[in-house]
């Protein structure tokens, strides 16, 4: 039961926090940034539970993640939910493949899925959508992978301390850790 | 004891002894001259004199120096942080006179129209760049609907599609999902303004006879009232007729830019102004 508490809590907290960072991304660095090219700060969300996390648990994180997306941007349901599961595929097939793990292995997976996301969203657009995405924004999309990158390190060990704050282990380091 | 047994030695001193000043007084009585034999004592005392004053000066004046330098220093830094706060202060002070500037534009232009504008603040963005939403700062509590208008001075800004107690979710007529009822204003011909991209919109539902140009101005219809008639939503930039079909492809700059976009009107109610007859 107490277990139970601690899985829920788990997501729950995890779940407050893509809210968190959502609206960072969509509030905080507008107000200071104005119209430059944001880091997709709750992708780090996903890129963790894809990387330490069984991939049950990963896709339902990925659906709480679309609930926080869709709240606070115009894309529909059905259009968030593909693109965060086409993300968390290619980061599933990466994960054991390319990917290790720590903080550095976190921000490479984090600069992938920022490069994904935008490729996965205009091609499930003009697979969902009636009115697909006629331009690609290739400043944006060279941008936003590097600034998710290194917005994800302080994000890895808070999402560690979250872990072990709710009895979860958190992912080890490796010795090939360099940060 | 001999009496008369003298030391010469010794009185040849003391006699040089008494005769000296002696000598000099009545040298200095003589000629009221400096003796020559002085000269080089002046010399030499007016040198050392100048030279211990000139170090003197020297040291006092480096010292000084020093001191001031420490003290400009200090000065330095203590006005450089007033400059600093100075400069800060006059950007606030231009962001402010910049937004009263603003302000005073959109209530006189909240004065003047004769609808129920909501003035609010945008507060965010879209989290993806593929879509066109923001949100403001004004929601169901002060009394904004679903589907409402949005508008700064210039033009069409977009409407409402989700609102909560507090907040609302914006449309951008640039986004993919927009539609907006509107005509062209010189030659009346009615269509559907549809988003595009990020800058442009599309006309759409023209018929291949409609007169449409580059450079007319496309104007909201009022016919839902959720926008008064003939505020400006773009300007036409493409016009482009297929050889055979039965309509056209008409491509609009939005008048106004999301990217400048601060503060807004939500249109409450449109009283069914018609602004191209107030104008």
């Amino acid at each position: 039961m107490r277990e139970l508490s601690f899985k829920i809590l788990n997501y729950l907290v995890f779940a407050i926090a893509t809210c968190v960072l959502a609206g960072f991304q969509a509030s905080l660095w507008y107000h200071v940034f104005g119209f430059f090219p944001a880091p997709y700060m709750w992708l780090a969300v996903l890129s963790y539970w894809a990387l330490y996390r069984s991939i049950t648990e990963a896709v339902i994180m990925s659906y709480l993640v679309s609930f926080a997306v869709v709240t606070m941007s115009g894309a529909p349901l059905d259009m968030a939910f593909g693109m965060n599961l086409a993300v968390l595929g290619v980061l599933y097939m990466l994960r054991d493949r390319v990917l290790w793990a720590g903080p550095n292995s976190f921000m490479l997976a984090c600069g992938i899925s920022a490069l994904i996301l935008p490729l996965a969203t205009f091609i499930l657009s003009h697979i969902i959508e009636e009115t697909a995405v006629v331009d690609f924004h290739f400043y944006d999309w060279l941008m936003r992978p590097i600034l998710t990158a290194a917005f994800s390190l302080p994000l890895f060990y808070l999402f560690s301390a979250i872990d072990r704050l709710t009895n979860k282990e958190p992912p080890k380091h490796t010795e090939s850790e360099v940060v | 004891m001999n009496f008369f047994n003298f030391d010469l030695k010794k009185i040849f001193t003391i006699a040089l002894l008494v005769a000296i000043p002696l000598f000099s007084v009545n040298m200095q009585q003589q000629n009221p001259n400096r003796p020559w034999i002085l000269e080089p004592f002046y010399y030499l005392t007016a040198t050392t004199q100048n030279s211990y004053a000139g170090l003197s000066s020297g040291v006092r004046s480096t010292t000084k120096d020093y001191l001031n330098l420490v003290d400009t220093n200090k000065k330095n830094q203590k006005l450089e942080k007033e400059l600093a706060e100075l400069k800060a202060q006059l950007g606030a002070l231009t962001e402010l006179k910049l937004e009263n500037e603003r302000l005073s534009r959109l209530l006189e232009f909240k004065q003047k129209a004769n609808m129920n504008l909501l003035g609010a603040r945008i507060i965010g963005r879209d989290l993806l760049t593929e879509y066109d939403t923001v949100t403001i700062d004004r929601g169901e509590d002060h009394g904004v609907k679903k589907g409402m208008g949005v508008i700064t001075i210039s033009g069409v800004v977009g409407y409402a599609i989700e609102v909560e107690a507090k907040i609302s979710k914006i449309l951008l007529i640039t986004d993919r999902y927009a539609v907006v009822d509107g005509i062209v204003q010189r030659s009346r011909a009615r269509g559907i303004i549809q988003g595009q991209s990020k800058d442009s919109c599309a006309l759409t539902f023209l018929k291949r006879s409609d007169d449409v140009q580059d450079g007319d101005t496309v104007v909201t219809s009022g016919i839902d009232n959720y926008f008064p008639k003939g505020f400006p939503i773009g300007e036409v930039t493409n016009v482009k007729k297929d050889e055979y079909g039965l309509g056209q492809e008409v491509t609009l700059q939005p008048i106004v830019s999301a990217a400048n976009l601060e503060e807004v009107f939500v249109i409450l109610n449109a009283n069914n102004q018609d602004l191209e007859r107030v104008n």
